[in-house]
């Protein structure tokens, strides 16, 4: 995987409403539900309240999902594609 | 303006200035029992000949105001009444920055909001007018108002727009006196306003608590099926008008109002059966 | 993500008290996780229509660039840069119509009187628009139609 690291684009709100995570994101003034991994992945490389931090490479992504959940299949692949669909939406940047 | 009324519907006021009489005095006849506004008025709508000559050779109205939408095709003088209606819609619609705007009827009991969203011919409107004959208190036939920091719903009582059937479906129920004039050959086919009754107008002012959204759809056998939060929440930014210029403050409205009250889509054949449903449906509420 | 208002995704197996010792702490407190296919979309982003109100909301018109930024002329990407820029082009005398726009972003039209560049430039400025700024609601209602 490249060294690219990825950012979530802001600290934004979120509801979980039937397994979706319907976010606000402010810049652009955009309203998305996110279906599940994206709103856990986007929580690995969110900044703190204060917009500090946050941030990392496809592989750590990768390496702190399977800390935190057990998964299947082809995850560096998903999590590419997921990755690139978050930055497609404005949600991520690069850091 | 030559002509001009001052309305207040709801918490909103506008001003209606036209450069006929005839628009202001049909104006002036739907909403005769509504209090006169007070203060600056909220909105100003202004109905306009198109060019000069057109005030009297084949007159047509074109619709102005504080928000607009250029290049609108101009109306019929006969349809007047019409033009006004769509001018206040278009100020609401556009500007309104106070609440969340639902196409939706709605109608109240016990504090108790009523919420039914839906397009044009899906009956809501009809269905809200036949509620308030059988002790609903009619809040609105087109808009509801949801209020941002509260969530709570607010009236928009004006004079109810009724097409084509949807008329003599609303003869049924109420006598003749309560409409205003029947305008033909409309853009949207025939019309005729319903004045909301004496309660509707009274209680113009009092909120209420969304407890039930409905989608209802006229002219379907009886039928209906929850509807989760979250396809409620995406069909209810489609029928917002301003959830988007509301940024922030639209996103936690609506993700409030669909997380904390139940949505029902309703298939009915005619408005008794829809009657019936709502009236179970309210009562298995918990 | 902060804020969240009904519980987020949980987090790492915290051991809260003391270990008992045949729980293994992690692997069994982990949740499984679905990721979906790797071609399939999991984003459904929210592109509301504008007012449904009697007039069509093609008669809505987007002013290029909007009046704060008024006289200046853009560059192929969209961007807005003092007049006579090189390699900018000139902006559009009148706002553009909704209809217009439409048919360009539909059917790759131009912009009535316009080159191809100035079509680009004018398209890619309205791509830029972001909430609050002139003309965002009525593009994004055009192309939500």
């Amino acid at each position: 995987m490249d060294a690219a690291r990825h950012i979530a684009d802001a600290v934004m709100p979120s509801v979980m409403i039937e397994g979706f995570a319907v976010v606000f994101h402010a810049p652009s003034g955009m309203t998305h539900l996110l279906a599940p991994p994206l709103p856990e992945i986007l929580a690995e490389i969110a900044p703190d309240a204060d917009g500090r931090g946050g941030g990392a490479t496809a592989e750590e992504i990768v390496a702190r999902l399977r800390a935190t959940y057990e998964l299947d299949g082809d995850v560096a692949a998903v999590v590419a594609a997921r990755l690139a669909e978050l930055h497609a939406a404005g949600l991520v940047r690069a850091a | 303006m030559r002509h001009a009324i001052g309305l207040k519907i709801g918490p909103v006021a506008f001003r209606v200035g036209s450069d006929w009489a005839g628009p202001i005095a049909a104006l002036a006849d739907l909403y005769r029992d509504y209090p006169p506004p007070t203060g600056v008025p909220d909105y100003t709508v202004r109905l306009e000949a198109a060019r000069p000559w057109r005030r009297w050779i084949r007159p047509s109205v074109t619709v102005r105001g504080d928000h607009m939408l250029p290049d609108a095709l101009p109306l019929d003088l006969a349809h007047g009444v019409l033009a006004a209606e769509i001018g206040m819609n278009l100020q609401l619609a556009l500007g309104e920055r106070r609440w969340l705007l639902l196409h939706a009827s709605s109608v109240e009991r016990d504090g108790r909001a009523l919420i039914m969203s839906g397009e044009s011919g899906s009956g809501k409107s009809t269905l809200a007018a036949v509620l308030a004959t059988r002790g609903w208190r009619l809040m609105g036939d087109e808009f509801a108002l949801i209020d941002l920091a509260t969530g709570a719903a607010r009236a928009f009582p004006r004079a109810t727009s009724l097409k084509n059937g949807a008329i003599d479906e609303m003869l049924r129920h109420v006598p003749d006196a309560r409409f205003g004039a029947a305008l033909t050959g409309t853009p949207k086919g025939r019309l005729r306003h319903l004045r909301p009754d004496a309660q509707a107008i009274a209680r113009m002012d009092a909120p209420a608590i969304p407890a039930l959204i409905l989608f209802p759809q006229f002219g379907r056998p009886e039928a209906a099926e929850a509807m989760g939060p979250a396809e409620t929440f995406v069909r209810l930014t489609q029928a917002s008008t301003n959830y988007v210029p509301l940024g922030r403050a639209g996103y936690d409205a609506l993700t409030r109002l669909v997380t904390a009250v139940p949505t029902v889509a309703v298939d009915y054949p005619d408005t008794d059966t829809a009657v019936g449903m709502v009236e179970q449906l309210w009562a298995a509420l918990p | 993500m902060s804020e969240d208002r009904i519980d987020g995704p949980a987090h790492d197996a915290d051991v809260a008290g003391p270990a008992t010792a045949d729980v293994p702490a992690g692997a069994s407190r982990r949740r499984a996780l679905m990721l979906g296919a790797a071609g399939a979309s999991m984003v459904v982003t929210i592109r509301p229509a504008l007012a449904q109100t009697a007039t069509s909301v093609l008669t809505c018109e987007i002013p290029v660039p909007q009046p704060r930024q008024s006289g200046g002329w853009l560059l192929r990407d969209g961007t807005v840069v003092p007049p006579y820029t090189r390699g900018a082009v000139r902006p559009p005398y009148q706002p553009l119509k909704g209809q217009e726009i439409r048919d360009a972003l539909m059917n790759g039209r131009l912009y009535p009187g316009t080159t191809r560049e100035q079509t680009q430039a004018y398209t890619n400025y309205m791509l830029r628009l972001q909430n609050g700024q002139s003309g965002f609601t009525c593009f994004v209602s055009i192309r939500a139609k």
